[in-house]
């Protein structure tokens, strides 16, 4: 009997655990009429999920995981990228000036010490309440809350900013030196609502209030629906831009790998990104069912010699530049690419997305011969180098895999660590003084969202802010002294000398500019009109037809 | 009984405490930390130096540790260092998926592994032993990760009748939606298992066949369907109880590879995220709950051995062996 009982509870365990997730614990503010994703073997898979249902047109979306809040930040491009329906910058940068948003001017004074920024008087958020200055500092003030109360929004190398509020709309930031980088830290930040906090930020942390539906927000859509596995975003009847012509986003987890594709071709999801020449060919071929869109990714890929490496550091200038020397880039790009669509080679530590980078800029050329001689001379050849590498980037391992085999032509050897995301920057943005240091020799990395009118990551890589990156005194104060030079012209004549000389030490190699290929069904169209990675900063330029 | 469940309890809580400190040790000596996602170029050492103590991490490894576990027996489980939110409720949020899908694909390979297993083995070395030996041969070693992306392949890519990923189809809450988007999932989670069952089940059968109860009974002219069904089942199920206490954490902690492949929103996929973010709160308190199902689920398995079989009592001090 009693075994039975056993039995019998056991049972019911399981029974019960199968029912347990069934019913649909999604938080939702209200029915969703338009299904925002086509169950698959409903229709077919040409149709794709732009279903219209009462006149509403669908726009899907993959994400890699649910986020778990929908607190804006832009801490990682997941996140960014799952909020821009709903969130929006003040402005966003590009080598021809500013793209307004929440903002509708930022002017920057000759001197180039005082910012005044404006916001839109039509920008609102999805309550009615106003966008105001009040916004943007109690944004500030919670940032504050997790850095001690100095961020690099309210203070330059310890110096601290001052902020006047002009009027509700009307802020202006004096900063203490000329510090042309300040618009980038700027344009990261994304205000919060302080009213729905009673103006208090420490009412922020573990409120709960990204998570609910109710949320109010100063994108073009509100949150409908927030699922176990997918964001429903209904668009604003009020959206001071303008009126969204998709009615309805949904952003929906889809499984890793081939999984993407699959979905994508069964018309799960309206598009996805390309980063293998095969794959473009074959969406290319089948252009009568997908529309294909390229636009830069302002990201410069490039390979790092380690001044602390356990030989690096033993290893003379000529030994770099033998390194340098022996590298293909066109090799590089044909086999880890297949494609100069997917990248292009480059020829400085600027991107062509930067307004100072400079296309006469040499570069570095392939030279076999003399790099042998060099590696020969200078006790590089038979010696073993540790390469890493950030195996959670596409293209990194192929990338690894030629520049091995290019250095094997000189006698030097490779010894390749691919690593994830954590480890990689833990081992790799490290000074003389950490105890990674001397882990490794050379390393790929990629400095990303490189547009704008100054020179970005760039400045703090060349003045060795993250890491010992191994520039001279000269290079370093070169840099610093362009990023404190207001008038423009200096500033471009500055900035086209330290892309000469930097090249001239040899610690990093320009390697790639990449390219953000997006493969979409047939009726969904202008997904490249707004060209800011990550996707999509502009949800008004998209159609679904 | 007592002194035994007391013994089982107390070897519980060291074994806890172990799991708790290891995988702590584990995390704190793992290269990297969360404070990437929160230092950039232009901070200075001391906001550097800042943004490190606000999370934490500029404490030893061992004060971290007892901070950690001070707060955690008084359940409270920290909050995560990637978006400040407690760590309970986001657990809790995703523990219906998890157990869902874990707790489908454990009752069909039980129930698909039970009587296969015990045909099999009343029928060794048959064309038709061989047949499920080959089977479960295969299901043990395709790996899960092939398997699910071969089942998407199929049956969304070129069939078009399962969705490929996720739980629900947006704006459908019907159980009928969520059992289709549960298919594949299940059936790649249930191959391994299942295998690992009827081989199993399958060796029992041939030893219980061969007692001297079976040989009385078909003496007694009993059917061969009624030895099997009341007699051999009961005998031949007794280290299913074992497979299912250790099968228990899974039920709870779900599958890193399957719930990545189908896109499953649920503890495997969010922990493999706190992994990678190194986010040690959600790590700690994954691996905790694992741990502790893990042993509560022998420990139930051993209370219910003893049940099941009186000749295993308190330690074997009683065997009847």
């Amino acid at each position: 009997m009693k075994k039975r009982l056993v039995s019998l509870m056991l049972a019911s365990m399981l029974t019960a655990t199968l029912f347990a997730g069934c019913g649909n614990s999604g938080n939702k503010a209200n029915d969703t009429t338009a299904a925002g994703e086509t169950a698959a073997g409903e229709t077919s898979a040409a149709q794709g999920t732009q279903e219209e249902s009462g006149g509403e047109s669908v726009f899907t979306m993959a994400i890699n995981y649910m986020p778990s809040s929908l607190q804006p930040s832009s801490a990682s491009d997941d996140v960014v990228m799952a909020i821009r329906p709903i969130y929006e910058p003040l402005f966003a940068e590009t080598k021809d000036g500013f793209e307004y948003y929440l903002a509708d001017s930022l002017d920057i004074s000759e001197d180039g010490l005082t910012y005044t920024l404006h916001i839109n008087d039509k920008a609102s958020w999805s309550d009615g309440e106003p966008v105001t200055v009040d916004d943007i500092l109690f944004t500030m003030d919670y940032t504050g809350l997790n850095y001690g109360g100095v961020t690099s929004y309210n203070s330059l190398n310890g110096e601290m900013i001052t902020f006047n509020k002009k009027d509700d709309k009307t802020l202006e930031i004096v900063l203490p030196k000329v510090y042309c980088t300040y618009s980038m830290t700027l344009a990261r930040l994304y205000p919060l609502p302080s009213h729905a906090f009673d103006n208090d930020p420490s009412k922020v942390a573990d409120s709960g209030y990204f998570n609910k539906t109710d949320m109010v927000t100063d994108g073009a859509y509100t949150v409908s629906e927030i699922n176990e596995d997918s964001l429903v975003f209904t668009a604003k009847d009020d959206y001071y831009r303008g009126t969204p012509s998709v009615s309805k986003i949904v952003m929906k987890t889809i499984g890793a790998g081939s999984t993407r594709q699959v979905a994508f071709e069964n018309g799960e999801i309206d598009y996805m990104r390309i980063s293998t020449a095969e794959d473009l060919e074959k969406y290319k071929a089948a252009s009568d069912k997908y529309n294909i869109y390229t636009v830069s990714e302002a990201r410069l890929n490039y390979l790092q010699l380690n001044p602390n490496g356990k030989v690096m550091s033993t290893l003379s200038d000529d030994a770099r530049k033998a390194i340098f020397l022996a590298m293909n880039d066109e090799e590089i790009i044909d086999f880890a690419y297949g494609s100069d669509e997917l990248a292009t080679p480059a020829n400085s530590l600027l991107t062509p997305d930067q307004s100072l980078y400079n296309k006469d800029c040499a570069g570095y050329s392939y030279n076999l011969e003399e790099a042998k001689k060099l590696a020969d001379s200078s006790g590089l050849t038979g010696q073993t180098l540790t390469y890493v590498y950030n195996a959670d980037r596409p293209n990194m391992e192929a990338v690894a895999t030629v520049i091995q085999q290019q250095l094997s032509q000189i006698g030097v050897n490779l010894s390749i660590e691919g690593l994830d995301s954590s480890t990689f920057f833990s081992r790799f943005f490290t000074s003389a003084d950490d105890e990674e240091a001397p882990t490794w020799d050379l390393g790929t990395n990629g400095w990303d969202s490189e547009r704008g009118t100054h020179a970005g990551q760039a400045f703090g890589y060349l003045t060795s802010r993250m890491c010992d990156t191994g520039y001279s005194d000269e290079i370093v104060q070169l840099a610093t002294e362009a990023n404190s030079t207001a008038d423009e012209a200096s500033r471009r004549e500055l900035w086209n000398q330290i892309q000469d000389k930097a090249l001239a030490e040899y610690w990093e190699y320009p390697l790639t500019y990449t390219n953000y290929i997006m493969v979409s069904q047939k009726n969904v169209t202008g997904l490249d009109s707004s060209a800011i990675i990550p996707e999509f900063i502009d949800y008004l330029s998209i159609n679904v037809e | 009984m007592w002194k035994y469940f007391c013994k089982k309890t107390i070897q519980l809580m060291i074994v806890m405490i172990l799991i708790s400190f290891f995988s702590f040790a584990i995390i704190y000596f793992a290269p990297g930390d969360i404070s990437m996602m929160y230092i950039s170029q232009d901070m200075t050492e001391e906001q550097k130096a800042n943004v490190m103590a606000e999370l934490g991490l500029d404490k030893s490894m061992l004060e971290q540790y007892i901070a950690w576990a001070g707060r955690a027996v008084h359940g409270d489980l920290g909050v995560s260092l990637a978006n400040k939110a407690s760590v309970l409720p986001q657990i809790a949020k995703r523990l219906p998926s998890t157990i869902l899908l874990m707790g489908c694909s454990f009752l069909l390979s039980l129930i698909l592994a039970i009587p296969l297993g015990l045909w099999s083995g009343y029928h060794k070395n048959t064309w038709i032993d061989n047949l499920i030996s080959s089977v479960t041969y295969m299901g043990m070693s395709i790996p899960s990760f092939w398997f699910g992306m071969l089942l998407i392949i199929l049956f969304s890519g070129i069939f078009h009748i399962l969705p490929s990923s996720g739980m629900h189809t947006v704006g459908d809450n019907s159980v009928l939606d969520t059992v289709k988007h549960m298919i594949m999932p299940c059936i790649t989670l249930s191959m391994g298992n299942l295998a690992v069952y009827i081989r199993y089940i399958r060796a029992n059968t041939i030893g219980q066949l061969s007692e001297e109860y079976v040989l009385t009974a078909e003496a007694k002219g009993t059917s061969k369907g009624k030895i099997l069904r009341n007699h051999v089942l009961k005998n031949t199920l007794l280290p299913i109880i074992t497979l299912v206490g250790m099968n228990l954490a899974s039920l709870v902690c779900g599958s890193f590879i399957i719930e990545s492949v189908f896109g499953w929103p649920g503890i495997g996929s969010f922990a493999m995220e706190a992994i990678g973010k190194r986010d040690y709160p959600i790590i700690m308190a994954y691996v905790m709950m694992s741990g502790l199902i893990l042993v509560i689920g022998n420990f139930i398995a051993d209370i219910l051995y003893a049940i099941a079989d009186p000749r295993i009592k308190r330690g074997g001090t009683e065997s009847g062996t």
